[in-house]
């Protein structure tokens, strides 16, 4: 299927969403010539049809999956109130929601395992059977009848669960041991087969679903917690299963890692992850370059002042992203950590000349 | 290879159950306690700076720290009937509002390599607690406080600032946190600053 030549009719706003979170301005949406649904794949397939940023995908974590509620991070037709945050996980570890951080985490000082060789005594697994699949599907119906790429996310990834069992120590030691190390795969392989379940559940109920997200946490600040070795020996077998068993599906593996893991992508496009957005801390431009063919990397551009800068430098501060970011079998996602610069006048611009970039040098696959 | 260069070695290497073996082999060749637990501390401060510099990750470093704490339960009964060679106590904890004990944990583990006795107070700790502890420890040397949530950054300003009006003296404060900076420590009153766990015990031996 030929890329639609860019038409400057297609900057006719024709409607808008509202921000992202309480007190974000609305964004815009122009007259597509595709649906939001077809570009975000389309940019998967390495054959995009315009920049993507932060309107194409729908957000869409169903209560139903009890890690969603105790993160406190559930989007759905009806999401969970504040007095519903935390609370037990699929496991039944405990997790706190932290108002000043809005966000959950397990209170550590009572890890449930000492000693990851325990997992086969202590770890009751999940029946994802039991959960109300049927009627979350049903009273999600209409959440999910749109026109965005649907992303669901597997809110607890491997490390992350790890240190849930584990208490952070415990868990970065257990990488390590030589005692341990066996019984980490074992969970590493086993937390896979729960996943692989999980997301078979999702296709199921819920087909409008296009990919997932496997949200983990593998560095702090300044450095990844643990090497690139160990990293490539633990972890990425068993994630690799993961992401091939959503592709054997037809659908896409989007990682979410916080920290600051530049050291790590390797292994992230070993485990056979399509995208990544690191946050501010990783110098995700020159990640693009360097591997930007083999992973998607959602790129934060030069930041500038919206308040302070005049219109003429946002549309040139958006050109010269297209110019470096947009590359042909090389696209980019605009980061969700970058957006403070995506005015109208930026969005406008970014829409426009990467539409034109790609209309001219892309057909989608 | 000496059996001092041996502890070194393993300390270095995270051999928690070769370390204490190597201990007694030391004491046992009549090698004096003290030189032992330096060498064991020489490691800690090659392990801190190699993880800073990116070298080693945070499980190495911990499975050291864990050996180097191995090795000193040998030499602890020795010790005790030679004087203490402790370089003071230090005083730790992670301000309040704030559950995060990764980092906090990795400088009391670092501190503690260096020599110091450390009183962890654990996560979510009021300034009433620092102040407390402070007065039923008067010979405390360091206070470190932690931080990791941009959002407890004011209790981390509150706390250090209760311990500096306090009155109490003879020990100095230093904080870290992924969103400390050094112009946040010196605007709050902290008198050091430390950017990860190496460089903590560092510079808390700097300040004794």
């Amino acid at each position: 299927m030929s890329n639609p030549k860019f038409d400057p009719k297609e900057l006719k706003i024709v409607g808008e969403i509202p921000g992202f979170f309480p007190g974000m301005p609305s964004t815009p949406l122009f007259d597509f010539p595709v649906t939001r649904r077809e570009a975000y794949i389309a940019t998967m397939k390495r054959k995009p049809v315009w920049a993507i940023t932060n309107i194409e995908t729908g957000m869409f974590l169903p209560k139903l999956y009890p890690d969603n509620v105790a993160r406190a991070f559930t989007f759905e037709a009806n999401p969970i109130t504040r007095e519903q945050f935390g609370g037990k996980d699929i496991f039944g570890i405990d997790w706190i929601y932290i108002d000043t951080a809005g966000g959950s985490m397990v209170k550590p000082g009572s890890p449930f395992l000492k000693d990851a060789n325990e997992w086969k005594e202590k770890l009751k697994w999940p029946d994802v059977d039991s959960w109300d699949w049927e009627g979350s599907s049903k009273a999600n119906k209409e959440y999910l009848n749109n026109t965005t790429y649907n992303l669901t996310w597997i809110m607890n990834g491997y490390f992350e669960r790890l240190i849930s069992f584990m208490d952070f120590e415990g868990a970065a030691i257990a990488l390590i041991d030589e005692e341990q190390q066996d019984a980490v795969k074992e969970i590493f392989q086993k937390l896979t087969d729960l996943y692989i379940k999980i997301v078979d559940k999702f296709i199921e109920y819920f087909p409008q679903v296009s990919g997932f997200t496997v949200h983990d946490d593998w560095g702090s600040q300044i450095e990844p917690f643990f090497s690139p070795a160990i990293c490539e020996e633990m972890l990425v077998p068993a994630m690799r299963r993961l992401t091939d068993y959503i592709h054997s599906k037809g659908l896409y593996a989007d990682f979410h890692c916080c920290g600051h893991v530049e050291r790590q992508v390797p292994n992230m496009i070993a485990a056979g992850w399509d995208s990544w957005s690191g946050m501010a801390m990783n110098d995700t431009q020159m990640l693009y370059e360097k591997y930007g063919d083999k992973i998607i990397i959602g790129v934060i551009p030069d930041q500038f002042d919206p308040m302070t800068t005049s219109e003429a430098d946002q549309r040139a501060a958006a050109a010269k992203y297209v110019e470096k970011f947009c590359k042909p079998g090389k696209p980019s996602i605009l980061n969700f950590y970058g957006a403070p610069v995506l005015t109208p006048a930026f969005r406008e611009e970014l829409y426009k000349l990467s539409r034109i970039k790609y209309s001219e040098t892309e057909s989608i696959g | 290879m000496s059996k001092i260069d041996e502890v070194k070695a393993g300390v270095a290497a995270g051999k928690t159950k070769v370390v204490p073996g190597l201990v007694q082999e030391a004491l046992n060749e009549g090698q004096a306690a003290t030189a032992i637990l330096e060498a064991m501390v020489e490691a800690m401060g090659v392990v801190g700076d190699k993880f800073s510099s990116g070298e080693i990750f945070v499980p190495e470093m911990l499975v050291a720290g864990k050996a180097m704490q191995k090795g000193v339960e040998v030499l602890k009964p020795v010790l005790a009937n030679a004087g203490s060679v402790s370089l003071g106590k230090c005083i730790i904890g992670t301000v309040a509002g704030d559950l995060h004990d990764i980092g906090k944990n990795l400088v009391a583990l670092m501190i503690g390599s260096a020599g110091f006795d450390v009183i962890d107070l654990g996560v979510d700790v009021p300034a009433d607690k620092f102040i407390e502890t402070i007065k039923a420890n008067p010979d405390v040397k360091v206070v470190a406080c932690s931080a990791l949530l941009t959002t407890t950054m004011p209790a981390m300003k509150e706390t250090v600032e209760t311990i500096k009006a306090s009155g109490l003296t003879g020990f100095k404060v230093i904080v870290g946190g992924a969103p400390i900076t050094p112009e946040f420590a010196s605007l709050i009153g902290a008198d050091a600053y430390a950017r990860d766990a190496g460089g903590a015990a560092v510079k808390a031996k700097e300040l004794v």
